[in-house]
């Protein structure tokens, strides 16, 4: 395959795992969801051949690079200002006018898949690098909700490919031994769920590594409160096997993430007192969300760390369908392996008389 | 002197205005003692509302004796559970309290450790053979039960005394009769725990052995992964749903379903043409199966289904409105044994080492080839035995009556065991010496003074627990059978969360929530109270209460454990449960609008 005939974006459902170096570790995801299958909200993967065809038409790199060599990572100022600076100069670079052609051209398909002009999207940077970076470099990356025309959009993907040259990410490569100059980023262009609630699933109890169990969080609109810690979630536990809601938290959720219908965006907005310890998902909702954490665990072969939505989109009557935003392995818990047993049992009789023998105490008195 | 932070010293209680004089309705032994109160007083009592409901009869405490003896031994001497000594009983204003005993040292424990190794292990081997053999001597211990009979004393002795040369007589017939029967109770206890101890044990370990890989699973789940789909459990209730079936098939449906008692009933089925059918299936489907107790079958109360046919009368025509609605009314048997597999595989794979795996598969096989023992014993036991035995008491009671030391055949329930060798004796001396008994001068007064003292004793509140509270519950039967755990403990002293007034802390016993209208039954005789959609609210959510289990929205109960035929029930029907509340019956008035959500264990008075 020439250069020529690489493409500059790739539709969600022709994404897959195979193609990460083109389309990034998140929109890869997003590719293998829609075939568990999961509900997706549809979008595109700005590809890194669209990124790296943006860096080479500039001198950016080079300049960029000169910005943050001396920066001192200690002194917050001096870091905000490099950033900012590093940002002006990715803003003012043109758009090759191929790539934007084709991002707009995708956009405008998207909306007329949705019957809907003026779709609201997520721009997101879907990185590159192997899974464990990736995951530990979920901080650095960018997000941004409810851009509505092709300029937000379009600086909203230069802004993911920016970042990455941004003082922080930068050092954090030099960390991983990882030259940030030749990482290529892939953005994902998402439409966005009017969420009426969402959050997060994990498909096993992240504290303990216990697999039985999916574990749920969810506050009202959308999920970045959850993921950013600031809203107290309801919290779920639901068995994997029986699908039984074994435990529940009602938080007190007193504001939420929603668009903001004036200034366009995504503003955090105060719930009504009746809102904010109401829970945020129904018990079927629930069940449900577990049944499908469980197939996507299933597709992967290993336990998920899932992003959610539930909510209406565009020309659909059901305001309380269940979109997947993201799943990706989840990586820490799912290393626990400790034996529930010792190794000084081996037969039924064996337990059993161990078991006899630890109920020693002290009932009488 | 009573635990500032825990229960009343039971030497503290006091018996309720006009029930004094209680004790002597019980055998000395019964009672708490000052002889005894250094032993007794810091213990931790708690009352058996799960078996024990209400105030203990008289002659009753032959069936809390039995396995007083029967279950205590067991543990203690013969499979030496290597923790757990016997579980201690006494009454208190006629209100069963029990406490157990455990061993307290380490070396002790490690030595009986080794027999309980050998001993038990010798069962678990050969578990199915053994089991055969119980199934054979229950069986024949029931026979010689229903042969026991007590027929009056003759005028004369007949010619057959002299004629075979027996040298005994009429009398003497009828007072080893009578230690036959209590002999017969006596056996039949030891049937009950020679291997169920061992069957909870082996349950008990896997329970634990799941909290540990799973935490916070449901017991209601582990014991599904081994409880059996084709049991006796289900085999009465399995019964009726077929005669129901019958009814609808063969158009005998619309006399069966109204208000009418069971005679008018039947007697309104045998006017239809196919209405013989119906009763011979009818007849043919008691014997054994509706030797089924109305309750845990430890109180003569709890008649069977065949002295009381209200019962399966009404549970058949609930069947009868289900088929005529278009339900499928047969037990998905295939479909629960799939489930009980996938549940078993499903949490396998979701262990995480091969030595995790190689103790799960273990632990599951030994429950799996316990728990038919387990399951089925409580036909046998509780069901089949027990309500025959209370019947062959009442047999008793005729002949008393016959000879004027009781007014009413039922009155024998007010006799202690001993108390009706000595009353036996006194109808004997009566009839050899031709001298008035004592008997109808004596028993009638002290009866009906009996009566009335009861009846006061049944509208005390007992409460939940006696005595000095531990910090925590570990002995194996006492969280098996009974449900009592350190945080039932906590529940009642109100330690650890708060309960809000309106709500009670119990256990989930059955899942999904429920609101509706309480309806607090205490006895068995106040079923009938029971209306459609009512939130049941009683000491003991009883099985074999099953008709109001197709009523009822939900059910709260005071008592029961993990194991409690109220738990399995409640599941089988799919209503919210919520057990071990400890006081529901005495803070819910009937009437009252309650959320039961057992999910949670939580009951909430709305």
């Amino acid at each position: 395959m020439t250069v020529d005939h690489v493409p500059y974006i790739v539709w969600f459902e022709d994404c897959h795992a195979g193609a990460t170096d083109l389309v990034g570790g998140k929109c890869a995801s997003l590719g293998e969801l829609h075939r568990v299958p999961v509900t997706v909200p549809g979008g595109f993967a700005v590809t890194t051949h669209a990124h790296r065809e943006f860096m080479d038409r500039h001198d950016i790199a080079e300049h960029a690079s000169a910005v943050i060599a001396g920066v001192d990572m200690h002194d917050a100022a001096a870091v905000d200002e490099a950033a900012r600076i590093v940002r002006q100069v990715f803003a003012e670079a043109d758009m090759p006018s191929a790539v934007e052609d084709s991002v707009l051209g995708a956009y405008d398909k998207l909306c007329e898949r949705s019957r809907s002009e003026g779709l609201a999207v997520a721009v997101r940077s879907s990185a590159t690098a192997e899974d464990n970076v990736s995951a530990s470099f979920a901080g650095q990356l960018e997000t941004y909700l409810w851009l509505r025309n092709p300029d937000e959009i379009l600086d909203g993907i230069v802004r993911c490919w920016s970042a990455l040259f941004e003082p922080h990410a930068a050092d954090y490569c030099r960390q991983l031994g990882v030259a940030f100059d030749q990482v290529f980023m892939s953005t994902a262009v998402q439409r966005m769920v009017d969420a009426r609630s969402a959050g997060v699933m994990f498909t096993l109890n992240p504290v303990n590594g216990d697999r039985s169990k999916v574990m749920i969080e969810s506050c009202w609109g959308l999920g970045e409160g959850i993921v950013t810690g600031e809203v107290d979630p309801d919290r779920y536990a639901v068995d994997k096997v029986t699908l039984e809601i074994l435990d529940r938290h009602e938080g007190n959720k007193t504001f939420a993430y929603r668009p903001d219908r004036d200034t366009g965006g995504v503003s955090v907005q105060e719930t009504s007192p009746g809102e904010a310890t109401v829970p945020s998902l129904r018990d079927d909702e629930i069940v449900a969300m577990a049944e499908v954490g469980k197939r996507v665990e299933a597709y992967y072969g290993a336990p998920q760390d899932i992003e959610w939505a539930i909510g209406g989109v565009a020309g659909s009557e059901d305001a309380s369908e269940l979109y997947i935003l993201q799943a990706r392995p989840e990586t820490v818990a799912s290393n626990i392996s400790e034996s529930v047993t010792d190794g000084s049992a081996r037969s039924a009789l064996d337990f059993v008389v161990k078991e006899m023998v630890s109920r020693g105490g002290e009932d009488a008195s | 002197m009573a635990d500032p932070a825990g229960f009343p010293s039971p030497f503290d209680v006091t018996a309720p205005e006009g029930a004094e004089g209680w004790e002597r309705l019980y055998p000395y032994y019964y009672l708490f003692s000052e002889e005894r109160r250094s032993f007794e007083e810091p213990k931790f009592w708690f009352h058996d509302s799960m078996h024990n409901a209400e105030p203990v009869y008289p002659f009753d405490t032959i069936m809390t004796e039995s396995w007083l003896v029967a279950l205590n031994q067991y543990t203690t001497r013969v499979w030496l559970v290597p923790p757990a000594l016997g579980i201690d009983q006494r009454l208190v204003n006629g209100y069963l309290y029990l406490s157990p005993n455990v061993v307290q040292d380490p070396e002790l424990v490690a030595e009986r450790a080794e027999h309980f190794r050998e001993r038990a292990g010798y069962y678990f081997d050969h578990w199915d053979e053994l089991y055969a053999a119980w199934i054979e001597k229950a069986e024949d211990c029931i026979a010689r039960l229903r042969s026991i009979e007590f027929p009056d004393l003759p005028e004369r002795e007949p010619m057959e005394t002299i004629t075979s040369g027996r040298g005994t007589t009429s009398s003497f017939d009828l007072l080893t009769k009578y230690s036959r029967l209590l002999e017969n109770m006596h056996e039949m206890a030891y049937y009950h725990f020679e291997m169920l101890n061992l069957g909870y044990g082996a349950y008990l370990t896997l329970l634990e052995f799941c909290k540990n890989a799973f935490p916070d699973i449901r017991d209601q789940t582990v014991a599904r992964m081994v409880a059996g789909i084709d049991i006796l459990f289900f085999r009465p209730d399995d019964e009726l749903r077929k005669l129901a079936a019958l009814a609808v098939e063969t158009g005998v449906a619309e006399p069966l379903k109204g208000k009418g008692s069971p005679d008018e009933r039947l007697a309104a089925l045998r006017e239809y043409e196919n209405g013989a059918q119906w009763i011979d299936a009818f007849e043919a489907a008691q014997e054994p199966w509706f030797w089924y107790s109305t309750g845990p079958g430890y109180c003569h109360q709890h008649r069977a289904w065949r002295d009381d046919l209200r019962i399966p009368f009404s549970s058949i025509e609930g069947y009868i409105e289900k088929l005529e609605a278009g339900e499928d009314i047969a037990r998905p048997i295939e479909e629960l044994q799939l489930e009980r597999e996938r549940l078993v595989g499903e949490y396998r794979k979701l262990l995480k080492t091969d030595d995790d795996r190689t103790a799960f598969d273990e632990l599951v096989g030994l429950s799996r080839t316990v728990f038919p023992f387990v399951e089925n014993h409580n036909f046998y036991v509780e069901h089949w035995h027990h309500t025959i035995f209370f019947n062959k008491v009442r047999e008793l009671g005729d002949l008393f009556v016959a000879h004027g030391f009781l007014k009413d055949r039922e009155d024998v329930f007010f006799l202690h065991r001993y108390e009706i060798y000595s009353a036996l004796y006194d109808l004997e001396i009566g009839w050899a010496t031709s001298t008035p008994s004592r008997g109808p001068s004596y028993w009638p007064e002290e009866v009906a003074e009996r009566k009335r003292i009861l009846g006061v004793l049944q509208e005390w509140a007992a409460p939940p627990a006696l005595g000095v509270a531990p910090e925590h519950i570990t002995e194996p039967f006492t969280i098996m059978l009974w449900g009592i755990t350190s945080d039932t403990v906590d529940n009642w002293l109100g330690r650890g969360e708060t309960v809000g007034e309106n709500e009670l802390r119990g256990f989930a016993g059955s899942p999904g929530v429920v609101e509706g209208v309480a309806r607090v039954i205490r006895t068995v005789e106040e079923l009938d109270l029971i209306e459609t959609d009512d939130v049941l609210v009683c000491p003991l959510t009883a099985p074999s209460w099953s008709p109001i289990f197709a009523k009822i929205k939900g059910a709260v109960s005071d008592g029961g454990g993990i194991m409690s035929h109220a738990a399995i029930v409640s599941r089988e029907y799919g209503l919210p449960a919520v057990v071990g509340t400890g006081f529901a019956t005495q803070r819910i008035k009937t009437g009252e609008r309650i959320r039961v959500d057992g999910d949670t264990g939580m009951v909430t008075k709305l």
